[in-house]
């Protein structure tokens, strides 16, 4: 589905995008990469950079987008629950999510896993797609809308084709 | 185009004068197991830390603030330099500040003391006091810039810059506007009671350069201090720059009371931007 982030992007009314590339999100990054990067596109170097700078261009008014791998979230840990939540920032992430049902490599699994279950802890409210099924749009659709309507994070997880096994929306 | 990865190399020397100071240097062997707990005597920010060990000093130089108007800059600065001397870091404050607002930019506060400080010294809707995420305040400073363009200053301590080092690059290409890091550096994490960071150890202005800022130096007084910022507030960034600082004295300034939500609403309703974004 080579094309279908950016105009998701557009339809969805984002204007700004920033986060830290990630194998899974490739795709994503090639087109922001091309014609987006320095304009609607900054790259983080970290993940909490990249929730800090998402959230500045928010006051600016931007209605922003972070993406990063999974494992990226605990980099982000402070950021998104000192700044994003408390601020009360209506801020979609999109996270591939690595270690999906423990399908991955060792240090993928441990926060793979359970990934849904700690951004249940830390309020953030999840949707979940399998990547590359041409439903990026939809799904996005619905997480900005629960981010706006909440003025909070919420997170579109993004499983990667070869972790979706049988039942990829199994919790 | 203004957020084009740079094709130039970072000038080798800073616009600013006063780098030739180099950083109070750190003695060898302060960091191992036998300081303990103990209070490295060759350093002259620890060892007055020493001597109030944990106890709120009580003379203020600056107390003539406490209480002022919020929103109010105080108007008298004290011109005295500050070259071989640390400055009060309310004094440093009062300076920001006024260039701040005489460009009408906005101020992001680093946590911790910095914020409270700020708040004291002059509260202003365009003030985003940032109450956690220590080390992010430059970074959220710079998305604000680089959505908007506006003149923005982001204030901050040692501690905090220190944590946020990773940021610098991401400030670096982001805000190549109107954008002003200042960094006050007493030496220590003041808000936490005191203790000494790295930051004698490390050449702050260098790293910003070496991570692709327009300019970065350490002004010798207020009126270096004021011009580095009414330049870096009408130029292209973003500027770097380091004040040595001493600890405060007298009580605390008071939290910031204000909920972290009508902080940001109080700042996109100042700065215009609070109908853009929501459902």
């Amino acid at each position: 589905m080579s094309g279908e982030h950016v105009p998701a992007l557009l339809a969805c009314g984002v204007t700004f995008v920033t986060g830290v590339p990630d194998s899974a999100l490739a795709p994503l990054t090639a087109e922001l990469d091309a014609g987006h990067r320095g304009a609607m596109y900054l790259p983080a170097t970290r993940e909490d950079n990249a929730v800090a700078l998402a959230v500045g261009a928010w006051l600016g008014g931007a209605s922003p987008l972070v993406f990063m791998k999974s494992m990226g979230l605990g980099n982000a840990g402070d950021a998104l629950t000192s700044l994003a939540q408390v601020y009360e920032v209506p801020l979609p992430m999109y996270i591939a999510w690595h270690g999906h049902r423990g399908g991955d490599v060792p240090h993928h699994n441990v926060l793979g896993e359970v990934l849904a279950e700690v951004l249940d802890a830390l309020r953030v409210p999840v949707v979940r797609h399998v990547m590359g099924t041409g439903t990026f749009a939809a799904a996005l659709a619905e997480t900005t809308t629960l981010a706006r309507a909440r003025n909070r994070p919420a997170a579109l997880l993004g499983i990667p084709a070869h972790l979706a096994g049988e039942a990829p929306h199994a919790a | 185009m203004r957020h084009d990865e740079r094709t130039t190399a970072p000038p080798d020397e800073p616009r600013v004068t006063g780098r030739d100071e180099p950083p109070a240097p750190t003695p060898a062997g302060m960091w191992p197991g036998e300081t303990h707990g103990e209070v490295p005597a060759a350093s002259p920010v620890v060892a007055r830390l020493g001597e109030t060990h944990g106890e709120v000093p009580v003379a203020s130089p600056v107390g003539t603030r406490r209480g002022k108007t919020h929103g109010e800059v105080p108007v008298a600065v004290p011109v005295g330099a500050w070259r071989g001397e640390t400055a009060g870091r309310d004094e440093v404050l009062a300076v920001v500040l006024q260039a701040a607002r005489a460009a009408g930019a906005a101020v992001f506060t680093g946590n911790g003391d910095v914020a409270r400080a700020v708040a004291a010294v002059g509260d202003h809707p365009l003030n985003f006091s940032m109450f956690g995420s220590m080390g992010l305040a430059p970074v959220l400073a710079a998305g604000f810039a680089a959505r908007t363009g506006r003149p923005v200053v982001a204030v901050e301590g040692d501690g905090n810059a220190l944590m946020g080092l990773s940021g610098l690059p991401v400030t670096a290409f982001a805000a190549g506007t109107p954008f002003v890091h200042v960094v006050l550096d007493n030496g220590v994490y003041e808000t936490t009671g005191g203790q000494p960071t790295l930051a004698a150890r490390v050449d702050l202005p260098a790293m910003a350069l070496a991570a692709g800022y327009a300019t970065a130096g350490r002004p010798g007084g207020p009126g270096e201090l004021r011009d580095v910022l009414d330049g870096g507030l009408r130029a292209p960034g973003p500027s770097f720059v380091l004040v040595r600082t001493r600890l405060a004295t007298g009580a605390r300034h008071p939290r910031v009371a204000a909920h972290p939500r009508d902080i940001a609403r109080r700042f996109k309703a100042a700065a215009g931007t609070d109908d853009t974004t929501t459902r």
